[in-house]
């Protein structure tokens, strides 16, 4: 089949998608700079890789002019940069840039290479970050769609702000009956879950407590959210937010939210946790479950730890997909259609 | 290799069991979940921000008929089910069913046509197929992954059309329409991928 750069040969009216593609990414810089945010760059190619287990950083090795030879990754959030940054004293700060991950499908709302808005407000949390994002989005579709109904695979969104917010805890007892406050541990998890009869068949004997979780948001969670209105899910059970301040010191929960729209999800926030010893120790947790599931062990970024030690001030932070968030905006279903070398082209040929 | 891919080339296959994983599926594979029969008829992986990948699918129990939709983790195995595959071509539909003949004895046989519509369009009259059975009992069928079929309408091709548009609407001998290359014209044979519905390639010129 013809490659995307061969379709717009043929097809000039197919330049359209790219030419508002840069307009939205002018529009978003224009945005976070009206609000007094510096737009920063960081490294795409470190030494030390994000810890999540289940995102697979690709490796990279190369040499120096002396052939010494170096072993790092490409990054798959800039995430401890910025953060590094807010320590040095950055109050507002963006980044837009390419992140790279494996295991990733070539296709759908997937690529191996996508590109990552991630922006961070210091002395502040993720409340701030929900609003930035929600006004941001409109901004856009107001700007690109002139409308604030967003039109997305025959789907109408109602983006009239604010949008609806629901805490994780309530989405599982309004969809499924559970009440997570009683599955704090694997154990408590399950018994809940043979007591439901919809969800009995959904359990493996081998799931842990986060897979248990996922597929119960995929299966029951996702499916049921409201299709007219974009979503802030938001309060996620801790071990669903590793890098997540707890909302209180006892609590089972933590200040992440998530978007969706039109079951997309978008972007995904944090009050960012500053306590440089239970970072660690989550770092250690998630290293430990990497070796578990027999995955590479990734060494912990001291720097960041470092940083932390020397005070992070409370913040707020957020990770976006921009492509798919020009999906939404152009009304694009599928990534390979949007992107101008998608991976599926580039490494798929048939 | 699993077993249905292609078993095209034979008239009947007793499949020996094998455990399969998420990463071998493909539409039309048929797995044991609490020892019933489930053919996969779509499946797609998803990636939550925070946790493992897993496979959002859409199955089709072939006893009942009914229709599921169930997200595994990747990685999970299933016992795949014993499957008798005879060889067969495809006569006709009518309202209610689809009728094929089988190949060795010749005798004739009908799915109803709810479970043969999404094939029948890329079938014409003689083509052959896979008919599924389970338990000696009739259930499905299995059809090529790539068929070549001829384009019996076109819209014309004026001078000047590339500015418009690379691909044109045209429709095939089977009735289906597809999208194909502006080059392609009335008479032609394409290949078609009958799991995406997509357009391949140009077989011959005419």
């Amino acid at each position: 089949m013809m490659e995307n750069w061969e379709k717009i040969y043929f097809n000039p009216k197919l330049k359209k998608i790219q030419i508002q593609r840069s307009r939205i990414n002018q529009l978003i810089r224009a945005f976070f700079k009206k609000r007094g945010f510096l737009e920063v760059e960081t490294a795409t190619l470190v030494k030390c890789a994000g810890q999540e287990p289940y995102i697979t950083p690709m490796n990279v090795s190369f040499e120096d002019e002396r052939n010494r030879k170096y072993k790092g990754y490409l990054i798959t959030s800039p995430e401890y940069s910025l953060k590094k940054l807010l320590v040095a004293g950055f109050e507002k700060i963006f980044e837009i840039t390419k992140v790279f991950r494996s295991n990733e499908s070539f296709g759908g709302i997937h690529n191996p290479e996508f590109t990552m808005i991630e922006w961070y407000r210091a002395r502040s949390n993720y409340k701030e970050i929900m609003k930035d994002t929600e006004e941001l989005v409109c901004f856009l579709n107001q700007k690109i769609n002139n409308s604030n109904y967003l039109i997305y695979q025959n789907k109408k969104i109602n983006l009239t702000l604010p949008w609806p917010r629901l805490t994780v805890k309530k989405a599982f007892l309004k969809y499924t009956d559970i009440d997570l406050d009683k599955c704090q541990n694997l154990k408590n998890f399950k018994k809940e879950i043979k007591r439901n009869k919809n969800l009995k068949d959904l359990v493996n004997d081998n799931d842990d407590w986060n897979d248990i979780f996922c597929k119960i948001f995929i299966d029951k969670i996702e499916p049921s959210l409201p299709k007219d209105r974009p979503i802030i899910l938001y309060d996620y059970p801790l071990p669903q937010a590793a890098l997540a301040k707890r909302k209180n010191k006892n609590s089972f929960y933590a200040e992440r939210f998530e978007v969706f729209i039109a079951g997309i999800e978008l972007a995904n926030a944090f009050s960012e946790l500053t306590d440089p010893k239970e970072q660690y120790n989550r770092f250690k947790k998630e290293q430990n479950l990497r070796k578990k599931l027999k995955k590479e062990i990734i060494p912990i970024d001291k720097d960041f730890i470092r940083a932390l030690e020397l005070k992070m001030p409370p913040s707020g932070g957020i990770a976006l997909g921009i492509d798919r968030l020009q999906m939404l905006l152009l009304n694009i279903k599928d990534i390979n259609d949007l992107l101008l070398f998608p991976a599926k082209q580039i490494f798929n040929k048939s | 290799m699993i077993y249905c891919f292609s078993p095209l080339n034979k008239f009947l296959i007793k499949v020996k069991k094998y455990m399969i994983s998420t990463s071998d599926f493909q539409k039309g594979i048929v797995i044991k979940i609490q020892s019933e029969p489930w053919m996969i008829v779509n499946y797609e992986y998803t990636h939550p921000g925070k946790g493992a990948s897993f496979v959002r699918t859409k199955l089709r129990n072939l006893k009942t008929g009914k229709l599921l939709e169930r997200t595994f983790k990747s990685g999970e195995r299933f016992e795949e089910v014993e499957l008798e595959f005879r060889k067969g071509t495809y006569l006709y539909s009518d309202r209610r069913n689809s009728v094929f003949q089988l190949k060795e004895s010749k005798e004739r046989i009908s799915l109803p046509l709810e479970l043969t519509q999404d094939k029948i369009k890329y079938l014409k009259q003689g083509s052959e197929v896979d008919l599924i059975y389970i338990d000696g009992k009739l259930s499905d069928l299995n059809i090529p992954i790539k068929v070549d079929l001829k384009v019996a309408e076109s819209p014309p091709d004026f001078k000047g059309n590339t500015a418009g548009s690379a691909f044109k609407l045209v429709k095939l001998e089977t009735g289906l329409n597809v999208e194909v290359p502006i080059f392609i014209k009335e008479g032609e044979i394409i290949r078609i991928n009958t799991e995406t519905g997509e357009y391949v390639e140009r077989v011959s010129q005419k």
